[in-house]
């Protein structure tokens, strides 16, 4: 039997395995496979037992009372627009004016490295991602011009247009360097101590009241940065994992001379989102 | 996969009551996970809470991608359990075997399984990582093999053939560990 057609009935003994189902009842649909299933199906029924940990009534009911008071409201999140600088918002709103009736703009949104109008979309993103302020905003902005310029390499490879292609690539590779060193950036914190819960580290006795309600605030800050890297970090794994799928899916289908043009793109995302990873630790 | 988006969509909306199911529907498995893979029940417990807590601080700016929640939540675990180990080094831990014994009253079990326990424990971390992760995710995490794909960021075929590698690899850790 192929070695992948074994994984294959591996795997569905282990699912029901896993559903609850005995080693005999597994191996009794496969009896040609018998021998050698059951010393891995005992083994892994034997995990399975290892790992079925329940957490304690205790636990339960004390991790549910903390999380019942965090979502009493001890966290709000605020909306954007309350985080930013008055100045800022003022600011935003008379560049969304412009960009609202400036009808080249406009219309370059949605323009193809191919177009005329192509240079004003890119200014237009240079100018968004210089009004951008918040570190955070601010990688979210450039994992979206990531994004774009994917979608770009794929419209231009059903073109066949191989120049274009490797011109993107090119800013592609640029932003995914530009997002790495922007997570760089973001202050980090490294306030949770182990073995103590969020909960209990509001504040210490021996303080004064004043300096605790700084700490405390301080924490509070430090905690929404993390809380935000954490959003962050989760949201480009997904964008590492979808770009990837959407470059391979376009490879299969591509003719010669763009599949090798699409294996740079390919290239160029594992390694970039690689670093953008490591960013984070 | 669409209750899961409207949960969240919910919860961006305030509702906490939506949270709160998906915080009945992850809590075991997560806290199984992270006791899988720190083999110590108290400092699982207290990672297992903060988990939940950055998930709902977190998730204003989750965007919905199509992935389930389950790879965005044990994605969390993960990244909690790294900077735990990366702090408990140098500190010596209670291992499985000691977590067993805990939850179990008759003494007799209890022996056999703190040895098949504490083996177990040992020969999983001379696996790789990616075996111990898929090893982890599957039985503790009791993830499909597309949940742990999505977590993972391979294609399931890559992960059945390493959860077969895997269990292979125990078996002939474990016989060296026993004899």
């Amino acid at each position: 039997m192929a070695n992948k057609e074994f994984e294959n009935l591996l795997d569905v003994c282990l699912e029901r395995l896993l559903s609850g189902e005995s080693v005999e009842q597994c191996i009794e649909q496969f009896p040609e496979q018998a021998r050698e299933l059951r010393p891995l199906l005992e083994l892994a029924s034997m995990i399975k037992a290892t790992s079925a940990i329940q957490p304690s009534q205790e636990f339960r009911a004390k991790a549910r009372f903390e999380l019942q008071s965090v979502l009493k409201g001890k966290y709000k999140d605020r909306s954007t627009l309350t985080k930013m600088p008055r100045w800022v918002t003022v600011s935003s709103l008379i560049m969304g004016l412009l960009l609202l009736f400036s009808g080249a703009i406009i219309t370059s949104a949605n323009s193809m490295p191919e177009s005329p109008l192509y240079a004003i979309k890119l200014l237009t993103e240079r100018v968004n991602l210089t009004m951008t302020l918040d570190s955070v905003q601010k990688v979210q902005y450039q994992s979206e011009l990531a994004d774009r310029r994917i979608s770009e390499i794929v419209y231009l490879a059903d073109k066949g247009n191989t120049e274009f292609m490797e011109l993107t690539n090119r800013r592609f590779e640029e932003q995914l360097t530009a997002l790495a060193l922007l997570i760089a950036t973001i202050p980090s914190s490294d306030i949770n101590v182990p073995g103590q819960p969020l909960s209990m580290m509001a504040a210490e006795p021996s303080e004064g009241a004043a300096n605790v309600t700084e700490r405390a605030i301080d924490e509070e800050a430090e905690r929404d940065i993390e809380v935000e890297k954490t959003g962050l970090e989760a949201s480009l794994q997904q964008d590492a994992i979808e770009n990837e799928a959407t470059i391979r899916a376009c490879i299969a289908d591509a003719p010669l001379n763009i599949k090798e043009v699409l294996l740079t793109t390919l290239n160029i995302s594992i390694t970039g989102y690689a670093e953008i990873m490591q960013a984070f630790s | 996969m669409q209750e899961e988006e409207s949960l969240i969509y919910r919860i961006q909306k305030g509702d906490n009551e939506a949270f709160n199911q998906i915080y009945e529907s992850y809590f075991d498995r997560i806290y199984r996970y992270i006791v899988f893979k720190t083999g110590n029940r108290n400092d699982a417990e207290d990672l297992t809470q903060q988990v939940f807590i950055k998930a709902f601080k977190a998730i204003p700016k989750y965007r919905w991608k199509g992935l389930p929640l389950s790879a965005w939540l044990f994605r969390i675990a993960h990244n909690q359990i790294v900077d735990y180990l990366r702090k408990e080094t140098k500190r010596s831990t209670l291992r499985l075997n000691e977590v067993m014994a805990t939850s179990n009253s008759n003494p007799v079990t209890t022996v056999e399984r703190n040895f098949d326990a504490q083996s177990l424990n040992m020969a999983v971390k001379q696996l790789t990582k990616a075996q111990q992760q898929v090893l982890s995710l599957r039985f503790a995490g009791e993830m499909s093999i597309l949940e742990v794909a999505k977590v993972m960021g391979k294609k399931p075929g890559a992960i059945k053939a390493l959860q077969h590698s895997a269990i292979v690899s125990l078996r002939k850790k474990l016989s060296v560990v026993k004899y």
